[in-house]
């Protein structure tokens, strides 16, 4: 078959282009395939838990669609939620839950200088085919010398992630706690993931 | 809070003074004053047109006001500024036909075919050149040459359904008015209004002994009328030479496109000239822009989408929109 | 003048990328395959692109400022072989004539954002017909029948149905199949529901749920109404490729005719659903405002090794590759392969009634005759028909009047199938001036004055703030395969190019109209049932007397599947359309039930946006994952020849 006869016309001047500019693959909110697959494990065996849990930590931020990558599945509980948690994921377990306090890698910057931070919580650990879960049971923090604060409470939202619907941290929770911290950078992102989801209408 | 703007009318620089003492009101009320003076300013600086004539002008705002009336339910085409969204759209790609696609050959719809007096059309150029090695591609009647392919129109015979049925077909699909294979004509869109105008004031004397604006309304609305039922070219036609007249434009095919930049010069975002102040959409119900909270009224989509009885909300315009974006949070 | 660039040769080459390229670029991808996606448009960026510019109807609605630019490449419709086909010159309204998506995305820019599978009765229609109702009715009632079963039935394409909805955040709750089961061939049975729970109900919508269920359907079996399927995500969402899905925000601004891009990415769209997940591969490449002319075929003439497109600048590139998948629009793949040579073209002979070849052969339609048998009555709901909501939730609907549902022995005039009957959806889905502008009309019996005069302005306004509604439909079923309708290049006109535009030879079959003559009457029983008043039914259309015109943004068809789901050529794996689901957009102060029905159209390589053809994609994914590996192991090398 001879190669087709191709009429060589340029380009015509008057249609219209259009600006294309093909996203980074830095800017596109993915998550990855082996924490999306332990996640909906998760959702689906803890869908009837009776006591309150959440994704929280990264993993509950990009499933609204916030850019941050994960490396490890976080859930927020109550300490009743920790042995019960702990009774459904027994096969998966690591560690079990006990008391753990210790500071965390960045620090809060709303001072002068840089703060520690501690957390305190009843952690438990987790493994899901290589995908890390840690539980924090009535997660207080410590910010530099103030006191610790109260156990972290809130009415968690839904997310569906493929069939399964989940409970994450409300991200307002979250927005409040970087903005204590410190971490503009971190309610930059979920701003502009809001701003993705609203676009100004009320 | 929602930016000023909009059209204002003579009584909406008018305010009563207070005489009061106040001097911080007073002052407001004089900043205020000066910025209605000038938003006029502005507004009047947007008032003029660029592309129609001033025949087309005078012709055209009676036409539009005829269409869409001033009446006893409210404002009509000339307070809602149809024709200054006809004229810029003319102005413009539209009225470049820049979006449309206007290659040759050009056959209007309206002309029947048959066997005995078939369409003759010849192939393009491009067609010569797809006669493939594997198989010519050949359709009906030619194909892979050059030679003319002649369209007969005729006939068909069904018997589906057990009634038998016979179908006579013209030389084209469906003229439906506005559909988008009934515009074929050779001219963009700005030399078909201008065609068309002089064509439909040329009628406007012939039937009713005067320029459009010169008649009773009655005579107005009927000379409309008659557009649509192709009055100019079967009651009082002329060559088809001659320039004043429609020639090969079918007059309802006008008339479709009068009556409905018309009323979209009512009813579109008043961003592009017509609508002014939103005139339109406040007739109508609609909201524009305003998804319930552009003048802070609270409400939200959810609720509105599946209430059972309506919430008027006052609209908002694009711009309007835009600028609250922009400021918002 | 113009350059050739060549390329490097990659695994999987997309052709368009909208819904159907999106599932394969990006299934390959993630499958560790080299891609290449080629559009003639851009990357849509929902948020700096149109966020605070698409509420504009008349810009998008008629300007078309994000789509398929016309002059570009149109195409030529007429309803019969005999008649000389006129080119679309213009955009018009109502939204019929932007069929052509433009972008990555595709059509998925411009549609309303309905959904639904097609039943198991509709892949085996011409067995089940002939088993029924006997082996010469389906050409009794259809000229030149040409209606054929698909390869596989639908419980073969079952689980890819779940990979689609899984992948695109489709929302419903099941199709009312009573039992849920396989066994059932009247009714779309699921595996798993959909991934997503339906949008709030409309008041409409709930009148017609409990007026319904408490109905007898013509099976006897009671109605059971099932949500109005949706593409557009309901709650925040995380598809199956990880990529994150915004839920809707019901501004509205969405369907009513003008059918509006998403600025939230809630309307499912390849380009907020798959690709991101292809592009983060880094197996992706996507190349966007490149215009496809040719496919550049093996010296055997069976194989494609290359496409050729012409790049921004006037550029000529050659993309080899071990295997294309043609995700373009319908018409517009058919084209293609015309110009290219590939496949044998249809060709109708109308002095015979014969067609042989099948490229281009069995267009059918999905939407209802713009005038046509139709049964309409009041309902004392009132609502918000100004944009508030969106273009395919809030209502209800029944599968009753589907398929084979009812026997269809002894009704006059004769018909097979059936529509899909819904109603309440949001009434303010999407704005109506400018649809209502483009539906302005002369002088008649009924409108003395036409569009014009202060009596017809009257009756426009607060026509936003309806305190009752109009209920009703136009239903139709099935618009079957026949001989007379096809698609071929046309002989007079071009693209921008100078290469010849699809030519559309289309009308409607009579089984739709057929089938409305009794839908409407069904259709009236539950509007008296509801409470309606003024219940009319309109009078019966008679065949190929209201032609089809238009453009055709529901036309599918073109190329068939193959009929042997073991044969080793793509073509027995390859995407397919032929998804027929019809609503009728509610216009202002205005809802109408939605009517559709399902055809046996088939085609390879699918129409952006049909729920059928969403299968066929991940149907084409497998076949190319096989292929590849069968190319791999055979060591074949077809640009060598």
């Amino acid at each position: 078959m001879p190669a087709p006869v191709v009429p060589n016309r340029s380009k015509p001047l008057n249609i219209p282009i259009l600006e294309s500019r093909v996203p980074k693959p830095e800017e596109l909110v993915v998550l990855s395939k082996p924490l999306l697959e332990a996640t909906i494990k998760i959702g689906n065996l803890l869908n009837d838990c009776s006591a309150k849990w959440a994704l929280g930590g990264d993993i509950g931020e990009i499933l609204n669609g916030v850019n941050v990558q994960p490396d490890h599945i976080a859930i927020l509980t109550t300490a009743e939620g920790c042995p019960e948690i702990g009774k459904k994921l027994a096969e998966f377990q690591v560690e079990a839950s006990r008391l753990v306090e210790r500071q965390i890698r960045r620090n809060a910057e709303i001072g002068p200088k840089p703060l520690p931070v501690k957390i305190r919580s009843y952690e438990s650990r987790f493994n899901f085919d290589g995908q890390r879960l840690e539980v924090h049971g009535d997660l207080r923090i410590k910010v530099g010398e103030w006191d610790w604060g109260d156990p972290l409470d809130f009415e968690p939202e839904y997310v569906y992630v493929v069939g399964v619907k989940v409970p994450v941290v409300p991200l307002k929770l979250k927005t409040e706690l970087y903005l204590g911290l410190g971490w503009m950078d971190r309610v930059r992102k979920i701003n502009e993931a809001m701003a993705r989801r609203h676009h100004k209408i009320v | 809070m929602a930016a000023a703007g909009g059209a204002l009318t003579a009584s909406m620089v008018e305010i009563p003074l207070f005489t009061g003492q106040n001097s911080s009101l007073q002052s407001q009320l004089s900043n205020s004053n000066s910025q209605l003076a000038n938003l006029k300013k502005q507004l009047d600086m947007m008032t003029g047109l660029v592309s129609l004539s001033i025949t087309e002008q005078a012709l055209l705002e009676p036409v539009v006001e005829t269409i869409i009336p001033t009446d006893s339910t409210g404002v009509g085409a000339k307070e809602a500024g149809v024709i200054y969204f006809i004229d810029r759209q003319l102005a413009s790609e539209y009225g470049l036909s820049g979006n449309m696609f206007m290659d040759a050959p050009h056959v209007p719809p309206n002309i029947p075919a048959s066997s005995s007096n078939p369409l003759q059309v010849n192939p393009s150029l491009a067609w010569a050149f797809l006669k493939l090695p594997s198989g010519a591609y050949s359709p009906a009647g030619g194909g892979g040459s050059a030679n003319p392919i002649s369209y007969s129109g005729g006939s068909q015979t069904f018997t589906a359904g057990g009634t038998p049925f016979t179908v006579n077909y013209g030389i084209t699909a469906s003229p439906r008015v506005g559909s988008g294979i009934n515009y074929q004509y050779p001219m963009n869109m700005r030399e078909f209004w201008r065609v068309s105008l002089a064509a439909l004031q040329t009628y406007s004397n012939r039937a009713y002994g005067g320029n459009f604006q010169t008649l009773s309304s009655d005579n107005q609305l009927q000379t409309l009328k008659d557009l649509w039922t192709n009055a100019p070219k079967t009651k009082t036609p002329i060559p088809a030479d001659d320039l004043t007249g429609f020639s090969n434009i079918q007059p309802s095919d006008f008339a479709y496109e009068l009556t409905f930049m018309t009323w979209a010069g009512f009813l579109m975002d008043p961003i592009y000239g017509g609508n002014r102040n939103m005139v339109g959409w406040d007739y109508v119900g609609f909201n524009g822009v305003n998804f319930g909270n552009a003048y802070g009224e609270g409400l939200s989509q959810k609720t509105l989408m599946v209430a059972s009885s309506p919430t008027k909300l006052k609209p908002a315009s694009l711009a309007q929109y835009q600028q609250q974006a922009a400021g918002g949070a | 003048m113009s350059t050739v660039i060549q390329e490097p040769s990659v695994d999987v080459v997309c052709l368009g990328v909208g819904f159907m390229s999106g599932v394969v670029a990006t299934e390959l991808a993630l499958a560790g395959k080299k891609v290449v996606g080629i559009t003639k448009g851009p990357y849509w960026d929902y948020v700096n692109d149109y966020s605070t510019t698409k509420y504009d109807e008349w810009g998008v609605g008629l300007g078309r400022k994000y789509d398929h630019p016309l002059p570009l490449q149109s195409t030529t419709i007429r309803n019969n072989s005999s008649q000389f086909a006129l080119p679309v010159r213009r955009y018009t309204m109502p939204i019929q004539y932007h069929a052509l998506g433009h972008g990555v995305g595709g059509a998925a820019q411009h549609y309303g954002g309905g959904m639904g599978r097609q039943g198991p009765w509709g892949y085996q229609m011409e067995s089940l017909t002939a088993t029924a109702y006997g082996a010469g009715f389906l050409s009794s009632i259809n000229p030149q029948d040409d209606t054929h079963d698909w390869p596989l039935t639908y419980a073969q394409y079952e689980p890819y149905y779940v990979a689609w909805e899984e992948a695109h955040a489709i929302c419903g709750n099941y199709n009312g199949s009573p039992t849920n089961s396989p066994s059932d061939m009247n009714y779309p049975w699921m595996s798993t529901n959909y991934p997503l729970p339906p949008h709030p109900l409309t008041p409409l919508g709930q009148l017609f749920q409990s007026t319904v269920q408490g109905m007898t359907a013509p099976n006897g079996q009671p109605y059971h109404p099932f949500p109005t399927v949706s593409a557009l995500a309901s709650q925040p969402y995380t598809n199956r490729y990880g990529v994150t899905v915004n839920p809707c925000v019901y501004e509205g601004y969405c369907g009513g005719l003008c059918d509006y891009a998403c600025e939230t990415g809630a309307k499912s769209n390849a380009a907020y659903r798959t690709i991101p997940a292809a592009i983060k591969s880094g197996n992706f490449t996507l190349v966007t405002n490149a215009y496809i002319f040719r496919l550049e075929l093996s010296t055997s003439g069976d194989q494609v090794i290359a496409a050729h497109y012409y790049d921004a600048h006037g550029n000529i590139h050659r993309q080899p590759g071990t295997v294309f998948f043609n995700g373009m629009w319908g018409y517009n793949m058919i084209r293609l392969m015309l110009l290219s040579g590939l496949g044998t073209p249809y060709i109708y002979n109308s002095g015979l009634g014969t067609g042989t070849g099948t490229v281009g052969r069995g267009l059918t339609n999905g939407y209802t005759p713009y005038r046509g048998t139709n049964v309409t009555g009041t309902v004392n709901i009132g609502g918000n028909s100004y944009p508030a909501g969106n273009g395919s939730g809030g209502g209800m609907a029944v599968y009753e009047l589907m398929d084979d549902n009812f026997i269809h022995s002894n009704i006059s005039p004769p018909f097979i199938g059936g529509g899909l009957v819904s109603a309440g959806g949001y009434l303010g889905s999407g704005p109506g001036n400018i649809t209502f502008a483009g539906g302005v009309s002369g002088p008649s019996s009924t409108n003395p004055n036409g569009s014009m005069g202060s009596a017809f302005k009257a009756t426009q306004q607060k026509k936003y703030l309806p305190t009752k509604q109009t209920v009703g439909a136009t239903p139709f079923a099935p618009d079957l395969p026949t001989l007379m309708n096809y698609v071929d290049l046309d002989p007079h006109y071009t693209d921008a190019y100078g290469d010849p535009v699809s030519r559309l030879t289309y009308d409607w079959t009579p089984n739709t109209y057929n089938g409305a003559a009794y839908l409407v009457n069904q259709i009236k029983t539950i509007l008296d049932q509801m409470g309606a008043t003024n219940v009319t039914v309109g009078s019966t259309v008679a065949p190929y007397s209201a032609h089809n015109d238009w453009w055709g943004h529901h036309l599918r068809g073109g190329l068939r599947i193959g009929t042997d789901p073991n044969a080793g050529t793509p073509t027995a794996w390859a995407a397919l359309s032929g998804y027929n689901q019809l609503y009728l957009t509610p216009t202002t102060g205005v809802n109408y039930f939605a009517a559709g029905e399902i055809t046996n159209t088939t085609g390879n390589n699918a129409t952006a946006g049909t729920h059928v053809a969403g299968p066929q994609s991940y149907r084409a994914a497998e076949g190319i994952k096989k292929y590849l590996q069968y190319v791999a192991t055979q060591g074949i090398n077809y640009l060598a020849s």
